[in-house]
């Protein structure tokens, strides 16, 4: 194998590629990156097993070929070569590799691709071309609520469900929950298709995709997606996802709305009064006002804002945790919110009051049942 | 033909023996008692072969008219209890006069004895409990008696004995117990060619010192406690000293050394939630109680007594400790010894705890400038450290209005001024409520830049201690520790709360329970709930979690709500009573941070806050210290900037 | 047989490169060297194919390619027996037979495969190999995966370990510090089966002694055992049954490893690690059913040994009171009890050969075949005395010495005994 290549993409390359790289795996393999080259067409491929990620770039390719390179010797070494061309030059035999640039000649060993661990072949059941910030967009808004809890695997990712003339995201660990549907992303599918995304493919898309438009292919294991020269195909969480659509409640009837960036002002400050541990606030609504206030009984620290809002329900109380109301008004675009309750106990429902941009949002919130 | 045999005194002297004189150390016991009788204020021990083959015992006392030394070895034949009313009013050790006859009967006895202003001092030598010879002899004044092959006529009885390793180390503890309880006596004990125990007359802190070393007597707070008829002195051990045996448990009453669980359990309880079971404090306690109080007739060994007013001694014990507990200042300093003593830095290193003006305990140490080590400014520290319970008013400079330096405010009151590399926060914080629709997310940016330029000089290391400046130098705290403290006051408090927080889940957890576990937390639902456990039971053992405390990590809630449940059944088991205290030590134990948990400033900054507004910041509900102080007197010493 | 002299070697030579080693059995040893890792890959040698390269445990192997033939392979499986009979090679082999693409009769896996050598080389994507390893310098249990805080030093080491456990599934993993299977490594593994195989078809977890789990992460792996994943198989072995949860015992269909003979170790050690036959014999006696005991000895002065013990015995059949005690000393000196019991087993093997050459007459049931002569000469020397007598006392003092008894001491009293045997 043999070709030339300015550095810059290389190392472009590369930077796409490495946070796939594993920093520390029993499979020592994985510490490698594959190189394939075919005509002018090289492609770097490197995984953890749950991710892959594989990009292309243009060389002046000389021998096609496949080897594995060892990641960390490589991606330092081509990050701090001078700019310009470097030339590798690999014997597939001896899997020694020569790097040469203009002013010297670095040489590491290689091993041979095979030991590579294959990728099962990958026949998407659905195909779907998505607008890139859109998508991004959505991820936004739901991955924040994703379960950490290995225990309840369903929860540590993000449900995408694909309907004819809808995408739904839902994100939740057991004390709020995220659903936003978009209506504008037609996925064209015959059948509904469910996923659960890791939030770490989620994560790498965002970070190494920039195009306008993306793709997303999906079976029942894995999915993929793909931004021009770069594609990142991820393990599917295989688990049933909880019935959300059941917590959901359809009765809430005490309505208020509220402009947004009050209500997040002052939850924001109040709560630099609350517990720190708990970080809880309180809330008293009653004749168009909304009073929040916290307390920490342990650092003596108190506090309190009015806010006007529109509430003509009858009196209520209730407790939340305002670094979850914080994380939810956070993620709402919109002047002002709408609150649904029910009852102190009951799951509380916050969306964007007002015309949407094509997406239905909705935060659901478990309150905090409050000591009297 | 007669059906019934008189039993031989010899044999009945060594059936009784048997319980008397178990082995070496029970002679020496009994022989030192006789001694301290006497008036002996210079008694020797000398054995070979761990007193196997000789125990030797003189001291300088009274001695014995020759009539009364062989008396001395006829059973129940004592000098010092001849009517009703004395046996009423013990107030000497050796008062069942058994021991000497006891002894004599398994062992060969040579008792040399001289009273004062007699020339010739009378010989006595028994074997087999008959007296061999008597006879005059020159002798010093007292008493020494020589016993010679120990249960040499009963051989079962010396199968019995241990290893010499064994047999002696009982007999130091037992001259240690002699030593801690008469400091003015002067005490030797060596076995062949080794020295074990060599203390003069001197008080009772330089006695400690002695038998232990400096830090054992650092470890110990000064106990005092008297009413009706009793006095109570002596030390207990600070919490972060228990010990995994209770070897270093002394208590004496009326001069003589007794083991009573129900005190001990006093003293325990005394120190609440800063010891954890299986742990013992030291102590050495005296216990002056009239005699017609007590019984000590109790068991021949003389250790267990009773009490008319168990229950009256109890308390005075409990209250006492928690007294001398809460007098004191108990963060640990961490000092180095005064002079280099040619080992490594590192070895030189070690734990010590630091004594105050307030609470000295020991005032007859001569006034030296310090001796554990404390400097001039860790003495004005803990001036305001001592009492935690009241403390100082607040220093008049210090920056009223910065919100996050509420932790700032707490160290200082506990620490006097850190000096903080103070940021101005000035007004940020004060946003008045009718701007700020316009202008909040500007302000609200500016406290959280101002949060983060706040430096407050908080470094985690290892994800396991926080350092932090002090004014008088440097502390560190145990982070996994200092969160159970937090969570185990929260937890009590909830409790008492009717009704608590609980933050509510979406998906109800479910938790598989067998039929015991089911009875368990039927029977602990209430404070479980208040605890922040909502729970509902179900049919077929089910238990479905509807709600869970704040504090609980994600993810972890029905983990926590089982280990709880377990460490509250091994609480039971070791027969804590307290529901609501055992469930509120089990809960802070499961949930609490662990070491290895990487926090940031934010949090660690929290964590102190918490940490100083609960009522014990510096012992965590099992006994461990939370908070260590390193004095800047230490550090300068150690840097050599000692003027 | 690769032997660890012949490793070091690989990982001793200079800068980067790869290499091929062709063992002594036929195997083929690929290595590279990295960085700051050596590479190995075995491929096994022919001799030693599929089910074949278990070393006895007919009953245990019939057990298990039933269950792959007749598809009733359940989700759970215990294999308990001593240490280095077989229980992890088989759980290999069991994992091989499961991925193998041209699977024959009776469950046996090809060997030839891309499944088959992944799975050999510990790997293989959807095959899990999980023991023991070190806690890092600021791990966080509850975040980091079980690999991320350990040192470029420690991961080479399990690494290697690995490696060596591909090359020789009887090698005992051994990392320092690695006392624990980590509840990391436990939460990991639940992750790994809540995502979708990477690979269609069977998932197979191996726990390797798994009465390693924490507390924690026992309570942890019982929650994986209660939700069993379809296609997906989990494997404990454990030499320490007696050390695992009564609650994951029940939820694994136990598979016991008997004791290797003596037959089957001494084949073993004469095909794979070449020793010969008289070696192999005498090492087999004292491997107490364990090949990798058995192995492990190869590695000992057991030759030395052998003489001292004899040595001792003459010693005390001499009478000489000063020589008994200086051959005790030698023996005794600076050796841990397990080597002490070693030593004496040594001895009760030499009254073996003595006794058994007094029943049978003959000269090949003898073990010490080197010692021939004075076997013989003790037979006519001490006609009268009795081995079964004599065997009595070496396995009191055996037995002493594993009570903690005074090692010097329990040499002494047996010497005083072998005397008053062979002289009353």
């Amino acid at each position: 194998m043999k070709f030339t290549v300015p550095v810059k993409d290389l190392a472009q390359a590369l930077g796409r590629i490495s946070s796939a790289i594993p920093q520390r795996s029993p499979m020592p393999v994985l510490e490698n990156v594959l190189l394939q080259l075919e005509g002018s067409m090289l492609s770097l491929t490197a995984t953890d097993m749950d991710i892959t990620m594989t990009t292309t770039l243009e060389v002046r390719g000389e021998r096609n070929g496949a080897l594995l390179l060892p990641a960390r010797r490589l991606v330092d070494t081509v990050k701090a070569l001078e700019m310009g061309e470097v030339t590798l030059d690999a014997d597939l035999n001896s899997k020694r590799t020569l790097l040469n640039t203009s002013s010297g000649e670095y040489r590491l060993s290689g091993m041979d691709a095979a030991e590579f661990p294959q990728l099962a072949a990958f026949n998407p059941t659905i195909t779907i071309t998505l607008p890139s910030a859109k998508f991004g967009g959505m991820v936004d808004r739901t991955s924040f609520a994703c379960s950490t809890d290995e225990f309840r695997p369903a929860m540590t990712g993000v449900l995408f469900q694909f309907r004819p003339n809808e995408i739904r995201s839902v994100a939740t660990d057991g004390f709020r929950l995220v659903r936003v549907i978009d209506h504008e992303m037609q996925p064209q599918v015959s059948d509904n298709v469910d996923v659960i995304v890791p939030p770490k493919a989620l994560q790498l898309v965002h970070k190494a995709f920039g195009a306008e438009q993306m793709t997303l292919e999906a079976n029942s294991t894995h999915v993929r997606f793909t931004d021009g020269a770069t594609t990142i195909t991820a393990r599917l969480i295989d688990e049933t996802y909880p019935n959300y659509e059941s917590v959901i409640p359809q009765a809430n009837d005490k309505r208020m709305v509220i402009r947004r960036d009050d209500i997040l002002g002052s939850v924001k400050r109040v709560s630099l009064y609350s517990n720190s541990q708990t970080r809880q606030v309180r809330l008293k609504l009653g004749g168009n006002a909304l009073r929040i206030q916290a307390e920490d009984v342990d650092t003596g620290g108190e506090a309190f804002e009015n806010v006007p809002c529109d509430y003509s329900e009858t009196e209520m109380e209730i407790g939340f945790n305002s670094q979850f109301m914080r994380e939810a008004l956070d993620r709402i675009e919109a002047d002002e919110v709408a609150f649904d309750f029910s009852t102190p106990l009951r799951p509380s429902l916050i969306s964007p009051y007002g015309k949407s941009n094509g997406q239905e949002v909705l935060m659901l919130l478990m309150p905090v049942r409050l000591n009297s | 033909m007669p059906i019934i045999h008189r039993l031989p005194e010899s044999l009945a002297n060594k059936i009784a023996a048997g319980e008397v004189v178990q082995r070496p150390e029970s002679v020496v016991k009994e022989l030192v008692e006789n001694s301290l009788d006497a008036g002996g204020t210079e008694i020797a021990v000398i054995t070979r072969s761990a007193g196997k083959s000789l125990i030797y015992v003189s001291d300088n006392g009274k001695g014995m008219a020759e009539e009364d030394a062989i008396v001395a070895f006829e059973r129940h034949a004592t000098s010092k209890i001849s009517t009703q009313d004395d046996l009423d009013r013990i107030m000497t050790l050796g008062f069942r006069g058994e021991a000497l006859a006891a002894i004599a009967a398994v062992a060969q006895v040579e008792l040399k004895t001289r009273q004062a202003g007699e020339e010739l001092g009378t010989l006595v030598r028994v074997e087999n409990g008959k007296v061999m010879e008597l006879s005059k002899t020159a002798c010093e004044r007292g008493t020494s008696i020589a016993i010679k092959n120990l249960f040499f006529s009963v051989p079962a009885r010396r199968k019995f004995m241990k290893s010499n390793a064994t047999e002696f180390k009982h007999t130091v503890e037992t001259m240690q117990r002699f030593a801690l309880c008469y400091p003015h006596v002067s005490f030797a004990l060596s076995d062949d060619d080794t020295i074990a125990l060599n203390v003069k007359p001197s008080g009772l802190e330089d006695r400690i010192r002695a038998i232990y070393n400096q830090e054992m007597l650092n470890a110990l707070l000064p106990f005092e406690a008297s009413g009706d008829g009793i006095t109570i002195t002596g030390y207990i051990g600070r919490p972060n000293f228990a010990r995994k045996s209770k070897s270093d448990q002394y208590m004496f009453l009326n001069g003589r050394y007794i083991s009573s669980r129900l005190l001990s359990h006093a003293i325990f309880t005394g120190y609440e939630h800063l010891m954890d079971a299986q742990s013992y404090p030291p102590y050495v306690l005296y216990l002056e109680i009239d005699p017609e109080r007590v019984d000590v007739n109790v068991h021949p060994t003389k250790s267990e007594v009773k009490f008319d007013d168990e229950n009256g001694i109890y308390q005075m014990l409990q209250q006492g400790t928690r007294r001398a507990l809460s007098n004191h200042n108990l963060v640990p300093a961490m000092t180095m010894p005064p002079q280099e003593t040619g080992e490594g830095v590192l070895a030189a290193l070690r734990f010590a705890l630091p004594t105050h003006d307030r609470a000295e305990p020991f005032r007859t140490v001569p006034a030296s400038p310090s001796p554990s080590g404390i400097s001039p400014s860790g003495t004005s520290a803990s001036g305001s450290t001592g009492n935690w319970r009241d403390p100082q008013p607040p220093m008049p400079n210090r920056n009223r209005e910065a919100t996050a330096g509420v932790g700032k405010d707490v160290l200082e009151q506990l620490f006097g001024n850190p000096n903080y590399a103070t940021t101005p926060t000035q007004s940020t914080t004060q946003v008045p409520g009718s701007e700020a629709g316009v202008t909040f997310q500007q302000q609200v940016r500016s406290v959280e830049d101002a949060e983060h330029e706040h430096r407050l000089g908080l470094w985690q290391i290892h994800n396991k201690y926080i350092l932090s400046q002090i004014r008088s130098g440097l502390m560190i705290v145990d982070q996994h520790v200092a969160h159970e403290r937090i969570l185990y006051e929260r937890a009590v408090k909830s409790m008492e709360a009717a009704m608590p927080m609980s933050q509510q889940l979406l998906f109800p957890l479910e938790l598989a329970t067998n039929p015991a576990e089911f009875a368990l937390i039927r029977e602990l639902r209430n404070d479980l709930t208040g605890l922040g456990f909502d729970i509902a039971l179900e049919r077929g053992e089910k238990v479905m979690i509807t709600g869970v405390p704040n504090d609980v990590r994600a993810g972890q809630e029905a983990a926590i709500l089982r280990e709880l449940l377990d460490q509250y059944e091994e609480y039971h088991q070791m027969g804590k009573t307290d529901q609501r205290d055992m469930l509120a030590a089990s809960f802070a134990c499961r949930a609490a941070i662990k070491a290895g948990d990487p926090l940031s400033e934010r949090e660690m900054l929290d964590l102190i806050e918490q940490l100083f507004s609960t009522t014990m910041p510096y012992v965590c509900p099992h006994g461990r210290p939370i908070v260590i102080r390193i004095d800047l007197g230490e550090l300068d010493r150690r840097f050599g900037r000692t003027s | 047989m690769l032997k660890m002299s012949q490793r070091r070697n690989v990982s001793e030579m200079e800068g980067e490169g790869n290499g091929e080693w062709r063992m002594e059995n036929g195997g083929l040893l690929k290595f590279s060297l990295l960085a700051h890792t050596t590479l190995l890959f075995y491929i096994a040698p022919r001799i030693f194919m599929a089910w074949d390269s278990i070393i006895g445990q007919a009953r245990a192997k019939n057990l298990l390619r039933a269950a792959i033939a007749g598809g009733r392979v359940p989700h759970a499986y215990l294999f308990t027996g001593t240490e280095g009979v077989g229980k992890d090679a088989a759980a290999i082999e069991l994992a091989k037979a499961l991925r193998c693409e041209q699977l024959g009769p009776q469950g046996t896996p090809c060997d030839a495969c891309r499944n088959c050598q992944n799975v050999a080389a510990l790997q293989h994507s959807n095959v899990r190999f999980v023991f023991a390893l070190p806690t890092g310098k600021g791990e966080d249990g509850r975040t980091d995966s079980p690999l991320l805080k350990l040192s470029d030093g420690e991961i080479s080491q399990i690494q290697e370990q690995v490696a060596m456990k591909a090359v020789n599934p009887y090698h005992n993993i051994t990392i320092p510090r690695a006392q624990q299977i980590k509840i990391s490594s436990i939460r990991e593994v639940k992750r790994d089966i809540a995502f979708a195989a990477t690979e269609p078809g069977w998932r197979i977890v191996i726990i390797s002694e798994a009465h390693q789990m924490g507390e924690e992460a026992a309570n942890a792996f019982l929650k994986t055992l209660e939700e069993p994943s379809p296609n997906t198989l989990l494997i404990l072995t454990s030499s320490h049954k007696e050390q695992l949860l009564q609650t994951i015992l029940s939820r694994c269909q136990e598979v016991r490893f008997d004791l290797l003979t003596d037959a089957e170790i001494a084949e073993a050690l004469m095909a794979r690690n070449n020793i010969p036959r008289k070696d192999a014999l005498l090492l087999s006696k004292l491997s107490e059913g364990s090949y990798s005991r058995a192995v492990e000895l190869t590695n000992s002065d057991l030759q030395q040994l052998r003489f001292d013990v004899v040595a001792f015995l003459r010693a005390a059949l001499k009478r000489s009171p000063v020589s008994v005690f200086t051959e005790v000393e030698r023996l005794t000196a600076g050796n841990d009890r397990r080597s002490l019991e070693r030593t004496l087993m040594l001895l009760l093997l030499w009254f073996r050969d003595a006794m058994m050459l007094r029943l049978t007459g003959r000269e090949e049931s003898v073990v010490n075949q080197d010692q021939l002569k004075d076997i013989q000469s003790f037979n006519s020397k001490f006609a009268t005395a009795s081995t079964e007598r004599l065997i009595r006392s070496v396995e009191e003092a055996i037995g002493a010495v594993r009570g903690n008894a005074q090692s010097q001491l329990a040499f002494i009293v047996l010497a005083l005994r072998m005397e008053s045997i062979c002289y009353s």
